[in-house]
């Protein structure tokens, strides 16, 4: 008898820790994929939430993309509370994977308040992207999904490949800001983008083709045609919370090259100053050595080591010229440009290239670093950048002879 | 008799010794003591558990000595009748505090991170049944469970670290020792409260466990292998989170996985690791309870564990209750004031046991 009450307790018990507090099926919730902040008329700011919509049948203009839903509010959580009045699910945040911030905005330094009110209470991920849009984040977020993608979240996925392919994108999450605020040895960057309504959408084709036009009469007009409306040129640099600058694709780049965080990209040379030709670069190495207890600059030596394999475009430059120019020439380049970046960074009071993190290194403990204030020392850093370029083509070539 | 011992292995010992070891030192962790002036933790608490474990076999050696058949009779020998009172009231506390944080910790961590609107006291009833079975049900029952959830324990640690490796950055580890020799010595110390308690359990329940070498065999394994894990989930956090993010995180090993960019499987199982950690965790409190309770009978010279397993989870009860609610001044600072100081409580009770010669007691046993 005893053994059949204590059976009985414990699987009344196991059935109890396998149920749900507070169950709530999953069409209650409204998945919100992106959050875009801009400033708003009557109150502090002006909130859009992009939610996944449900693949629904033939209609193309239900194919799936984003529901959008916009408020103001002083505050988000004011937002949202308005918002889940008037919509029959809850709003959930465990899956946002964009932050859109429009740059006025960024630029006041609303992202501080923002991340830190909001992140654990809404249950935001930090693995969040961070973009600023230059004009509206709202108008900038539906250009993402202007396409009525089936699945919106994998727009992240796509930046990091963009990331990996072109090395022209600054994909940074939230975490990351949040850490060089605390953490006082960097500054965050982040992708900028801009909405361009000229661009036609694969979903404006399929429409042109349902109303029995030709999909592709706006290619033979000329007219920027396919992917979103939305793009990323470039980045956008931050001082502690506030941003203060914007490097283009090409600046992004360089950028990539000097924190290490390069794979792959291409560069446009000019070997004899008037021909064109396409050099890949792919990433080998890179060290940095900095003394931060220097008196007067702080001395800093930036090492890269790149590989590079040249494409001829121009029949003009022969392989000689090209691998002469790749010799000399391109490693004066690179390494000019890598500086021009850092000067552009430094004078937006941007340790964007992460110079404390080396430095940081240097101490050993953790109160003299956090009195030695590297932010206001910024100013003293005098970068040495070495690039040394391997023409690996070339490099094969005498190999396997 | 009613002790609920039963027989148990030196496996199952030293699975439920180190169980309750790895919860402790990695999920009781105050950040703000820990992090706020630097980070040395993935050194101080594995040599913590290592000093933990040299206290814990000077204490063993000492009862092979006086022939004891478990820790009250030892400090009964060697402490006297009040002696031996004053010192297992001391051990009993430590006990229900490491019954407790670890358990506040999940609570908290739970309804602000992973429950949406459900109140404290929903998630504690629906956990708290549990540990006070498993508490009930005594030390077999414990030892056998924490094998098979030792295992996954460790497997989910795994995961959840190699899931993140992409995002581990030496620079967020500097400066090294950054806190100070001073502070790196107080943070040993101080932990020495997470893991000495498991292994005076394991001296406490050395009946159970087959003896005093068997007692001792399982604490030298579970000290090891808990210093191994715990100063590898604290490096990997330190590789992860800078020491000011740190010092402000509410278990930062359940968040490790928050900040990778890739989606994958690995990285969106979060809530499960979270589900068995919470696991261990109930394993840990109720190893605790019991040990407590069996301390407290052997005190009192009750032969049923069960009533005083039944007063210390309702004390367990309503310590949950008062610390998850918080606000109030004087509970943080008492709290402040056994993060810091509460080891001193353990530690001298387990060193006079250790160091004191055996009484005629003790010399005619």
């Amino acid at each position: 008898m005893k053994r059949v009450f204590v059976s009985l307790f414990a699987a009344a018990l196991a059935l109890i820790f396998c149920g749900c507090l507070k169950p709530v099926s999953l069409d209650a919730y409204g998945y919100v994929i992106t959050v875009a902040i801009d400033k708003g008329k009557e109150k502090e700011y002006y909130f859009t939430f992009a939610l996944q919509r449900e693949l629904g049948g033939e209609n193309i203009d239900s194919e799936g993309g984003a529901t959008a839903l916009a408020c103001e509010g002083d505050t988000i959580f004011e937002a949202v509370s308005e918002l889940e009045g008037n919509v029959p699910y809850s709003l959930n945040f465990s899956r946002a994977h964009f932050i859109i911030m429009s740059r006025e905005l960024a630029r006041e330094g609303a992202l501080c308040d923002f991340v830190m009110t909001s992140f654990d209470s809404l249950k935001i991920r930090p693995s969040a992207l961070l973009v600023i849009s230059e004009k509206g984040a709202g108008e900038f977020a539906g250009g993402l999904y202007s396409n009525n993608d089936a699945n919106i979240t994998k727009l992240q996925t796509a930046l990091a490949l963009d990331k990996e392919k072109t090395g022209m994108v600054s994909v940074n999450s939230i975490s990351r800001l949040i850490e060089y605020n605390a953490a006082g040895c960097g500054d965050f960057c982040s992708a900028y983008g801009v909405y361009d309504d000229e661009i036609i959408t694969d979903a404006e084709q399929k429409k042109s083709e349902s109303e029995g036009e030709n999909p592709l009469k706006d290619v033979e007009t000329g007219d920027r045609v396919g992917g979103l409306k939305s793009r990323i040129v470039g980045a956008a640099i931050f001082s502690g919370w506030k941003m203060t600058g914007v490097l283009s694709r090409e600046e992004t780049m360089y950028l990539n090259i000097a924190l290490g965080e390069f794979e792959n990209g291409n560069v446009t040379v000019y070997p004899n100053g008037e021909n064109e030709a396409t050099v890949l670069l792919a990433f080998v190495k890179r060290s940095v050595s900095i003394d931060p207890f220097a008196k007067g600059a702080i001395p800093a030596k930036v090492t890269i080591e790149l590989a590079a394999s040249p494409h001829l475009k121009d029949p003009g430059i022969t392989e000689e010229e090209l691998d002469d120019y790749i010799s000399n020439e391109l490693e004066r380049v690179v390494s000019q440009r890598i500086e021009e970046v850092f000067l552009k960074c430094r004078e937006a009071g941007s340790d964007a290239m992460r110079f404390g993190t080396h430095a940081v290194k240097r101490f050993s403990a953790a109160r003299a670093w956090e009195e030695y204030g590297w932010k206001e020392r910024l100013d003293l850093l005098e970068p040495v950048f070495e690039v040394t370029i391997v023409n690996t083509d070339k490099y094969y070539s005498e190999d396997m002879q | 008799m009613r002790m609920n011992e039963g027989r148990i292995g030196v496996t199952g010992a030293a699975a439920l010794t180190s169980a309750a070891m790895i919860t402790n030192g990695l999920f009781a962790l105050d950040p703000e003591f820990a992090y706020a002036e630097g980070n040395s933790a993935y050194i101080a608490l594995p040599l913590s558990a290592i000093v933990s474990l040299f206290a814990a076999l000077a204490l063993f050696a000492s009862m092979k000595r006086s022939n004891s058949a478990d820790l009250y009779g030892h400090l009964e020998t060697s402490l006297g009748r009040y002696g031996a009172l004053a010192a297992s009231i001391c051990i009993m506390a430590a006990f229900m505090y490491c019954a407790a944080e670890p358990m506040i910790a999940f609570l908290r961590v739970l309804h602000r991170l992973v429950y949406d609107g459900v109140s404290y006291a929903s998630i504690l009833f629906f956990v708290f049944p549990m540990v006070v079975y498993a508490a009930w049900k005594g030390l077999e029952t414990l030892s056998r469970s924490a094998i098979v959830l030792f295992a996954v324990m460790l497997a989910s640690f795994a995961a959840a670290i190699l899931a993140a490796a992409p995002d581990l950055e030496a620079y967020r580890l500097y400066p090294i020792m950054g806190d100070g020799s001073g502070h790196f010595a107080f943070l040993t110390a101080a932990q020495t409260l997470a893991f000495l308690p498991p292994l005076a359990a394991a001296a406490v329940n050395m009946k159970g466990m087959n003896g005093v070498r068997s007692a001792q065999k399982a604490a030298l394994y579970a000290s090891v292998v808990s210093a191994a894990v715990v100063g590898a989930a604290e490096l990997a956090l330190s590789a992860i989170y800078p020491y000011k993010v740190l010092s402000g995180l509410l278990m930062p090993l359940y968040r490790i996985n928050f900040l990778s960019l890739s989606q994958s499987y690995l990285i969106r199982l979060d809530k499960l690791y979270i589900t068995v950690w919470l696991g261990v965790c109930m394993l840990s409190s109720a190893y605790m309870v019991f040990s407590a309770s069996h301390l407290f009978a052997r005190c009192f010279g009750q032969k049923d564990v069960t009533p005083a397993a039944a007063s210390f989870s309702l004390i367990l009860l309503g310590i949950l209750l008062i610390s998850v609610k918080g606000g109030r001044a004087f509970l943080s600072e008492t709290h402040r004031a056994l993060v810091r100081f509460g080891w001193i409580g353990m530690i001298v009770p387990v060193a006079a046991a250790s160091l004191l010669r055996p009484g005629k007691a003790g010399r005619k046993a």
